[in-house]
């Protein structure tokens, strides 16, 4: 189900001395099994447009539709879309208040009302996907987990409810390197071997540049690159903006202000390696 | 849930946000005590165009009826239980109560009073940022050193109680919206479910308190806080001429509506 953005527009506290712009005229389409990486400065709007995704911020202006149908049509719609579009908040392990890892992870699939027996089958596919065992941990209390593991539980909390897409705000933020690769291995399991479409909202892309297909650049609520990852991770406006882009791309810029020649839009470690191995000899 | 929360600063340039802290704080007590003293409709109306005056020259009036809000239900409530539980004079028969003339009049009293009460003393957190108010106040409090009041500590606990209003209200939000996205209901009418909405969202809350409560209390001990030691600030605040002239005139006036009401 393809989720589609038509002229949004947002303003935090309205007619308040408050008030600023969240997201300005923003379109843009997301297609089924898609995998996009959002990014953009501190403030740029990127977690208001992850809200307007399951309807969490009504927009002022424009409409979310989601499999054509505007999610702020009717509440069945709105609550259709919040099972459909499954968010994961930034730090989501904060938001933790289960006793038992399995009440946390039950809590959505029994607040939309399935059985009992339905609700066990999904916290253990849920906890499987994430990579925790079923047995083992289902009985713990959540605080006294490590960091990796809470974060796990917390997606699993929203995977339970078995959304098509997944939104995640920062999802690798403050873990260890194996807990982000964990995580990254996790998301792209779903994303290839379910067919689950994937938001990812980053300050940080060598991690996943290499498996999103597309990127998305805001700022100040704008959207103003939007492409193919390869494409735009190479956008010099990337650097202007002070994101980050992976190792291979900053290479790549290097060497040719250093008047090198390298060929095409290297990506990865691996393609930049071959271009200098080929510029050498 | 956004916007003015009560407590809430307003940043501005107005008159009353140039007045030292000081001075808007023992205004305000004064006035406070004054909303106790105002008799009659006449009295009533000229305290409330006085207020809706300040409420213009401070440059805030738009967050004047945000203010209000949370406390309006406990003014309707003042004014209905004291219009039927007042005896005097029936005005109108609602069968079961009655509402009296002197139930009207106190009600309206009590409620009015209530909103005075209210948008003046929300009006000194609109127009002073927190820090320049616990400074005022921790000033004000200082000849009360002597006698074991620990000034510059309560001032310190009240700066850090309201700094930590608007995060709370964010993380409130953050959570609650958290839960939402899981498919919590807070607006469901079914009472056993609505216990277990609010049930997951106040324990994270708690637990983030507690962990911001241990991160800035160590980040304090870092940085040497000690407990009583003598402390000096960065913007040392200066009565200006201007404040002394506010005060003289303020405390003229209200002597003479003292005055004029009791002993003339």
């Amino acid at each position: 189900m393809p989720i589609e953005f038509r002229n949004i527009s947002y303003t935090y506290s309205k007619k308040t001395p408050f008030a600023r712009k969240g997201l300005t005229n923003v379109s843009l389409t997301v297609n089924d099994g898609e995998w996009v990486a959002v990014m953009g400065p501190t403030g740029s709007g990127k977690s208001t447009l992850l809200q307007h995704l399951n309807g969490l911020l009504k927009p002022d202006l424009g409409e979310v539709l989601l499999d054509h149908v505007n999610i702020h049509s009717s509440s069945a719609a709105l609550r259709e879309t919040r099972q459909k579009v499954g968010l994961v908040f930034q730090y989501p392990e904060h938001q933790l208040f289960g006793s038992t890892v399995y009440e946390e992870i039950a809590y959505g699939p029994e607040n939309y009302g399935y059985a009992a027996s339905d609700v066990e089958q999904r916290v253990k596919t849920a906890m499987e996907t994430v990579g925790l065992d079923y047995l083992k941990y289902k009985d713990r209390h959540p605080y006294e987990l490590s960091g990796g593991e809470k974060r796990r539980i917390a997606l699993a909390g929203v995977l339970a409810t078995d959304p098509q897409i997944i939104a995640l705000d920062e999802p690798t933020a403050g873990l260890d390197p194996s807990g982000r690769q964990k995580l990254v291995e996790t998301i792209t399991q779903l994303n290839r071997d379910y067919g689950k479409t994937v938001i990812w909202v980053t300050h940080e892309i060598t991690e996943i540049a290499a498996l999103v297909n597309r990127v998305l650049v805001i700022k100040d609520g704008q959207v103003v690159l939007d492409g193919a990852a390869r494409e735009v991770l190479n956008n010099h406006l990337m650097t202007q903006l002070g994101l980050d882009v992976p190792v291979a791309v900053e290479i790549s810029h290097h060497m040719r202000r250093k008047g090198k020649a390298v060929e095409g839009q290297p990506l990865t470690i691996e393609e930049i390696k071959k271009e200098i191995v080929r510029l050498v000899r | 849930m956004e916007g003015i929360v009560l407590g809430q600063y307003v940043p501005g340039n107005s008159f009353l946000h140039k007045l030292d802290p000081r001075t808007k704080l023992i205004m305000s007590a004064v006035l406070l005590w004054v909303i106790f003293l105002l008799e009659g409709p006449l009295e009533y109306t000229g305290f409330g165009l006085f207020i809706v005056f300040l409420y213009l020259l401070a440059g805030v009036s738009g967050s004047f009826l945000k203010i209000l809000r949370p406390g309006l239900y406990l003014v309707l409530i003042t004014l209905i239980i004291n219009m039927i539980f007042t005896p005097g004079r029936v005005v109108l028969d609602l069968g079961l109560a009655d509402i009296t003339r002197e139930g009207l009049i106190q009600g309206l009293t009590m409620g009015f009073r209530l909103v005075f009460l209210i948008s003046m003393s929300s009006l000194v957190t609109l127009t002073t940022s927190p820090v320049r108010m616990t400074d005022g106040l921790e000033l004000l409090l200082k000849p009360f050193k002597k006698i074991g009041v620990p000034a510059s500590e309560l001032a310190m606990m009240m700066n850090i109680a309201l700094r930590f209003i608007p995060t709370f209200w964010e993380e409130t939000d953050k959570i609650r919206k958290a839960q939402i996205a899981r498919g919590a209901d807070f607006d469901s009418w079914n009472l056993g479910r609505r216990i277990k909405y609010i049930t997951a969202l106040l324990v994270p809350l708690f637990v983030s308190a507690f962990r911001k409560a241990d991160e800035l209390s160590m980040a304090m001990e870092a940085r040497g806080y000690t407990v009583g030691m003598e402390r000096t600030s960065l913007h040392e605040l200066k009565m200006n001429p201007r404040d002394y002239l506010v005060l003289t005139v303020f405390f003229i006036s209200v002597a003479a509506f003292v005055i004029n009401k009791y002993f003339i």
